[in-house]
């Protein structure tokens, strides 16, 4: 408490001393190190998503992840509060490269992924999220099925010296709560660093059917970056960020975060150059450590046994890149890596049991026993454009090593337990990647484009490693497995993009893809750990997944007296020869059988949001009404037992004020009628058959004091 | 000085993010004994303490009192002489019953009662 004290008081001291020496004329701000590789006029032909500074501000989350489904075929997992795990077509977890500046990755301690990467930032800190859909962005890390950059505000350098400030403060009803942020900076010509710090503490909220839903959480977070640039150009920037949650209550897990303690820092220099051959290199150094604890305590199975676990995780990396332009084409080239350590165990308290040799009898159990990966690849990308064409080739190798310490299971009334030994969980793999792309543009207003790739990654640490927990979409115990073999992406895209006269936009896409050693799981005959469930499943290589969709939006011209926002998507998934447990009447594992084809487990159904608003008509004042209808999803896996979700239609609106320069309001009502309904990606809460439901009617508030 | 204002509002705000757990008054009691009881119990520092009060009569109260947070283990377990008696175990919460039991007259460790659970958090 006394850190966080000194902290703000720091803060307000430099905002009111650099309120006293600046000048109010205006400032001009030089934006740095914000690297937008696609804007809306990109010519890639592989698709891609943006959302801005102003679209995350419209947003009521607290949550990136939640913020991300804004964007067409983006859903998100969730087991407990406004905490996703993100799914990109169909693609989630490690299948999905999810991270910060610089390639910086973020291990999360719960194998739920209470915690995935997403969750460790406050919208408050980014600028922009940048999705790469499909295996074709191949420079920003393994990427097999898309990528997720979120790309925090950086320091940004001032042609006048002079401090700037922005405060944010959020209400909300349902959840009833409140989140906070303040960031201050000082900037000059060639030094900027800025110091931020927030809060978000909520309640449980009310479905829209009346239930009161157990999920409410407290986060916070702090941090500072600083960055020199001298006249020639070269960047150095440093930064370093802490991201806390307590008590946060996961009602579809059988466990809530009791703490989460995130650190993670980042130091990277650039050199930007025009008109040489090298035009731009960057090199970054980054680490994070997560420290992650969760327990039943507020389960009624506490009663009798109370698990604790506790998680320590470490990432850290490296990304150079150097960029360059020969005879017309641009061409990047460079290598990143990372190295991840896991380790972890589970304590059982039987605290209904007489105590032994003076302690109160207890069991502990490994989730991880100091499991660790490495992964250091080299990529290449090549591009070049023409008044009709732009074509893209991309490609990147990958040496993937992990390994573990013994994995040991005991055997309820056996005295062999289930071992893999050290020496047995070491895997390698060379993995390679390639893309290409080709743009059509027809009449500067209609562009065609083709991509294919080809992508593999590496099991996952969970897939690998994982000693016997619930980790699946099923009530079954999971187990690792050491020997799986990389999944393998095969993809074509087809996009088209037309722009009519008076600047209205359409633009979609179809996408096909075809998934080999797609990664599942199937029961093995070992007995669970893990009160009430099933069985216990293994990791292993199934058959081929195949996964196929598209995306479609329109949008107006922001000078319409009307602007439409329109979008639809839908992901269409299956896996062949898929292996079903079956289960009788009793609610008991009978056997096995296999489904020739099966729908993949946690796809979401078809969606469609239109958006109408009045931009720009009435000065400072934006009103927007979206409609969002969601189909049933009755394509559902029989070998996971998962269950139709109905459809459902919201109606929400929302309004921007800006009275003056430095004040925006934005305010809303998400869930307008007060709808029960639930996604079909929220799992189910423990001890039911019903999903997690979504909150009723929420009523928010947002305000922005922005002074530079 | 709006300004002002605003950064002091927002600096008190976000100290409001307490991240320390609510403490409780909790104590164990065990009570309707009319031998020696052989009682174990759960500190706060998570200590197991092992004592063997004596009761002269039913109407003796034994107790032992402590400052808990909210989420720790609370545990008490007892029993009496193999030849039987009985007992009220009970352990308060801030003053009220969290949990209590009581056994009569069972042999040997059919008369133990053990009570365990969570300090519950204030919602």
């Amino acid at each position: 408490m006394f850190l966080k004290i000194l902290l703000y008081g720091i803060l307000s001291l430099l905002f009111l001393w650099g309120k006293a020496q600046t000048p109010e004329a205006d400032t001009a701000i030089l934006l740095h190190g914000v690297e937008i590789e696609a804007p809306s006029e990109h010519p890639y032909a592989r698709p891609v998503n943006l959302i801005t500074r102003s679209e995350l501000e419209q947003i009521p989350s607290t949550d990136p992840g939640k913020i991300l489904t804004a964007i067409p075929n983006v859903s998100g997992v969730r087991k407990g509060p406004a905490i996703l795990d993100p799914v990109v077509r169909g693609f989630r977890s490690g299948q999905l490269n999810v991270q910060l500046n610089g390639g910086m990755l973020i291990e999360g301690g719960c194998p739920n992924r209470m915690d995935p990467t997403s969750s460790h930032i406050a919208p408050e800190q980014l600028q922009t999220i940048q999705v790469l859909k499909g295996p074709f962005a191949l420079r920003y890390g393994p990427n097999m099925g898309g990528v997720v950059r979120m790309l925090t505000k950086k320091p940004a350098f001032a042609s006048t010296p002079g401090f700037n400030a922005r405060l944010t403060q959020r209400l909300e009803n349902n959840w009833p709560g409140n989140s906070e942020a303040i960031e201050a900076g000082y900037a000059t010509q060639h030094f900027s660093g800025n110091l931020h710090a927030g809060q978000s503490k909520y309640g449980n909220y009310t479905s829209g059917s009346g239930e009161s839903i157990n999920s409410a959480y407290n986060k916070y977070h702090y941090g500072a970056a600083i960055a020199l640039q001298n006249n020639t150009k070269h960047t150095l920037t440093l930064s370093a960020d802490g991201s806390h949650g307590f008590n946060v209550h996961y009602p579809a897990l059988s466990m809530d975060e009791r703490t989460d303690d995130t650190y993670f820092s980042l130091l990277e220099y650039s050199i930007v150059q025009k008109n040489k051959p090298l035009e731009k290199l960057s090199v970054s150094l980054w680490h994070s450590t997560v420290h992650h604890v969760m327990d039943n305590k507020e389960r009624p199975c506490s009663d009798t046994t109370v698990a604790i676990s506790d998680i320590h995780t470490t990432a850290q990396g490296y990304r150079i890149e150097a960029a360059s332009t020969i005879k017309g084409i641009k061409a990047y080239l460079g290598s990143d890596g990372f190295y991840i350590t896991k380790d972890g165990q589970r304590i059982k308290t039987m605290i209904l049991q007489p105590p032994v040799n003076g302690e109160i009898p207890n069991k502990t159990e490994a989730l991880w026993n100091k499991a660790n990966t490495l992964n250091a690849g080299i990529f290449t990308e090549l591009s070049k454009r023409n008044a009709d064409w732009f074509w893209m080739l991309a490609a990147r190798f990958d040496f993937n090593y992990a390994a573990s310490g013994d994995i040991l299971v005991m055997r309820p009334g056996t005295s062999e337990p289930y071992a893999v030994t050290a020496e047995n969980t070491i895997s390698t793999f060379l993995n390679w990647s390639t893309s290409a792309g080709i743009t059509r543009f027809f009449n500067h207003d209609l562009s065609l484009g083709l991509s294919l790739g080809r992508a593999m990654r590496s099991p996952d640490m969970t897939e690998r490693f994982i000693i016997m927990l619930p980790v699946g979409y099923d009530a079954f115990d999971y187990l690792g497995n050491p020997s799986l073999l990389p999944e393998i992406n095969y993809e074509a895209d087809l996009t088209i993009n037309k722009q009519g006269p008076k600047g209205d936009k359409l633009s979609g896409g179809v996408f096909f893809s075809y998934v080999k050693n797609y990664i599942t799981a199937n029961r093995i005959p070992e007995k669970p750990l893990t009160a009430d469930v099933l069985g216990v499943k293994q990791f292993i290589n199934g058959e081929a997944a195949f996964l196929r969709g598209f995306e479609a939006t329109f949008s107006t011209h922001k000078n319409r007296l009307i602007g439409v926002n329109w979008y639809a998507a839908i992901t269409f998934g299956t896996i062949r020869n898929a292996e079903q447990t079956l289960i009788n009447a009793y609610g008991q594992v009978t056997g096995t059988t296999r489904l020739t084809t099966d729908a993949l487990p946690e796809i979401p159904p078809f969606e469609t949001t239109l958006n109408l608003s009045v931009p720009q008509k009435i000065k400072s004042f934006t009103p927007v009404l979206s409609l969002r209808y969601v189909a049933a999803q009755k394509h559902i896996s029989r070998a996971y037992y998962e269950q139709e979700t109905p459809g459902f239609l919201l109606i929400n609106l929302f309004a921007r004020l800006r009275p003056t320069e430095e004040i925006t309001i934005n305010a809303g009502v998400n869930n307008l009628l007060d709808t029960g309904y639930y996604e079909h990606l929220n799992r189910r809460v423990i001890g039911s058959t019903v999903n997690l439901p979504e909150p009723g009617r929420v009523l928010f508030l947002q305000i922005i004091f922005n002074w530079k | 000085m709006k300004k002002i204002n605003l950064v002091l509002l927002l600096f008190v705000l976000l100290s409001g993010c307490n991240k320390s757990p609510e403490m409780h008054h909790v104590t164990y009691e065990a009570s309707e004994a009319v031998s020696t009881l052989h009682i174990s119990y759960k500190n706060p520092d998570g200590d197991l303490i092992s004592v063997n009060p004596t009761f002269n009569s039913s109407e003796d109260i034994w107790t032992v009192e402590g400052i808990f947070p909210e989420g720790e283990i609370v545990y008490i377990s007892a029993t009496y002489d193999e030849e039987g008696g009985t007992q009220r175990i009970r352990i308060l919460l801030d003053g009220k019953t969290l949990k209590q039991a009581e056994s009569r007259y069972q042999p040997g460790e059919e008369g133990r009662v053990t009570l365990a659970g969570v300090v519950p958090w204030s919602k």
